[in-house]
């Protein structure tokens, strides 16, 4: 069902630049809580029907899909169980199924979208405009798919509490010496967002942090007009291991931090934690920008409120691997000539080697660690769950 | 003099390969994790006011301390009946629920009422409430 237009009852889209439900056809604009509740009511009990039971099948494919009728053209939607509104593959008028966001189901606040499809498009562009390991097609990119969804999510408060032994080393060379400490304490989280959404993975999700709360509105349907979104599909067990994770990475960055010692690391931990009751249930924006690059599929995320730009951008290998080959080779025989003449240096002062080999091996970590790091992002970018998130969707 | 000179090249060669490639891979590490890995980044602790008050700090641990330690301080989670199942699909809570948790049911209210005005010498203006610092009023644009 659209909310409709006062004066020519044609369906309304939020406009995330003036904040107001927009009509294109007499150019009326109205803000989401003038609309009247009235209608919304009886429009609770519309519901979706499963698309077997219409088609009188057992199809197992059709098994998560839902039919609806388009309150403008009376086509046939056709929706996934978590999908709350989307828009009309005929007439491309938005629809929102509101048995799935009435009452009890009805999330309390949405951050609605401030930044327009096409500023997220241009800062996309300003983003991978200027990396020189960027494919060209890519910088010129023409998006294959933009589309504002809003994803659910659950705000949670929770207490952390850990009791745990560290590991750390002091001193130096005969003087090193080897300690365990203990530390034991309670660490709060705050308005800790945690996605409800099963399709979408907590490690892209999570990419989107931080979220301006500031923000938040008092849920009206009429902010979800134009726009794609699903319902909270997790469990109880789901939410409690994303903030799990997360709280105990916190607490072991800030107990390590409190150990005064070099190389910590824990040793034995006993963690449990409380989820408060209060959780909150919002809905938060998101531009989902798919482009075609050699055949897969790169998906970019960007955050619909503050405007942050999430992707891997595959490289250009036709460039990194000459120059990373072309540096090594270079790089090894500029050192070869400086170790091969300064060597007696070395041979009389052995600590000096010492220092020379553990420093050899950090800096070859770090840059194996950011090489590594920079291709997981770009695996994740193509990742076929989040494509198929934003793509399987009707219009 | 011979053995001397090809130790000398080894370590050399095996010092310099380290080097080459250890820079290499830095300088072409931050260069890609700088211009193709956009938006690498999570909420941080003070998005989330997550400090740890500490209950107990001791140094210099023997095994049996350490024992004791984490048998002392350890927090089991008792009363885990409270908790929904791991398996229950996350819900807003009922009218009633919410009812039965006094705290819970209080600060919803206080939630969904909006921030409560709060005028004092102090008060910069910003209402105060439960979540303030994070729910800051809201702004119409």
């Amino acid at each position: 069902m659209a909310t409709l237009c006062k004066n020519c009852s044609h369906a309304l889209v939020f406009n995330p630049e003036s904040q107001l439900l927009e009509c294109s056809y007499c150019g009326g604009s109205f803000r989401p809580d003038e609309i009247e509740s009235e209608a919304k009511e009886y429009r609770q009990d519309l519901k979706a029907e499963s698309m077997n039971e219409v088609y009188g099948t057992e199809i197992e494919k059709f098994m998560d899909c839902y039919v609806y009728s388009c309150s403008e053209c009376g086509g046939e939607i056709i929706v996934n169980g978590t999908e709350a509104s989307t828009t009309c593959v005929y007439c491309g008028n938005p629809n929102v199924v509101f048995s799935r966001i009435a009452r009890q189901k009805c999330p309390e606040y949405v951050l609605p979208f401030s930044v327009t499809k096409e500023q997220a498009i241009e800062l996309v562009r300003g983003k991978i405009g200027k990396g020189f390991f960027i494919p060209k097609q890519i910088k010129e990119f023409s998006p294959e798919c933009v589309r504002g969804i809003y994803v659910p999510y659950w705000i949670v408060n929770a207490t952390f509490s850990n009791a745990v032994i560290v590991y750390g080393k002091t001193g130096w060379g005969k003087y090193a010496e080897v300690n365990h400490y203990g530390r034991a304490g309670d660490l709060e989280l705050k308005n800790f967002p945690v996605d409800a959404s099963r399709a979408l993975s907590d490690e892209s999700s999570s990419k989107l942090e931080p979220f301006d709360l500031s923000h938040l509105k008092p849920f009206d349907e009429d902010y979800l007009a134009g726009f794609y979104s699903n319902v909270s599909d997790v469990t109880y067990g789901d939410v409690k291991n994303a903030v799990f994770k997360r709280a105990q990475k916190y607490f072991d960055e800030e107990v390590q931090d409190n150990v005064s010692a070099e190389k910590t690391k824990i040793l034995h931990s006993c963690p449990s934690l409380k989820l408060d009751n209060d959780m909150v249930y919002a809905m938060m924006p998101v531009w989902f920008i798919t482009l075609k690059h050699k055949r897969k599929h790169v998906t970019i995320l960007v955050n619909g409120d503050t405007g942050k730009v999430v992707c891997g951008i595959p490289l250009d290998k036709s460039r990194f691997y000459p120059i990373l080959f072309g540096l090594g080779i270079l790089l090894t025989a500029a050192a070869f000539a400086l170790f091969y003449y300064t060597f007696f240096i070395l041979a009389i002062a052995p600590l000096l080697t010492y220092f020379l080999g553990a420093g050899i091996i950090v800096l070859f970590s770090m840059g194996i660690r950011k090489i590594v790091r920079a291709m997981r992002s770009i695996k994740l970018a193509q990742d076929n769950d989040m494509f198929t998130f934003m793509k399987k969707r009707q219009g | 003099m011979e053995t001397a000179m090809l130790i000398i090249y080894s370590i050399a060669i095996l010092f310099a390969l380290g080097l080459g490639l250890g820079l290499t891979c830095l300088i072409m590490g931050t260069i890609i994790d700088k211009t193709n890995n956009i938006g690498d980044s999570r909420g941080t602790n003070d998005d989330y006011k997550a400090y740890i008050h500490f209950t107990a700090r001791k140094d210099k641990l023997t095994d049996k301390e350490e024992k004791e330690f984490i048998s002392t301080y350890s927090v089991k989670n008792e009363d885990l009946s409270s908790e929904p199942e791991g398996r229950d699909l996350v819900r807003r809570l009922s009218g009633e629920e919410l009812d039965g948790d006094g705290d819970a049911a209080a600060k919803r209210e206080k939630m969904l009422k909006g921030p409560a005005k709060k005028q004092s010498l102090w008060d910069d203006g910003q209402p105060q409430n439960d979540l303030s610092g994070v729910f800051r009023p809201l702004k119409d644009k």
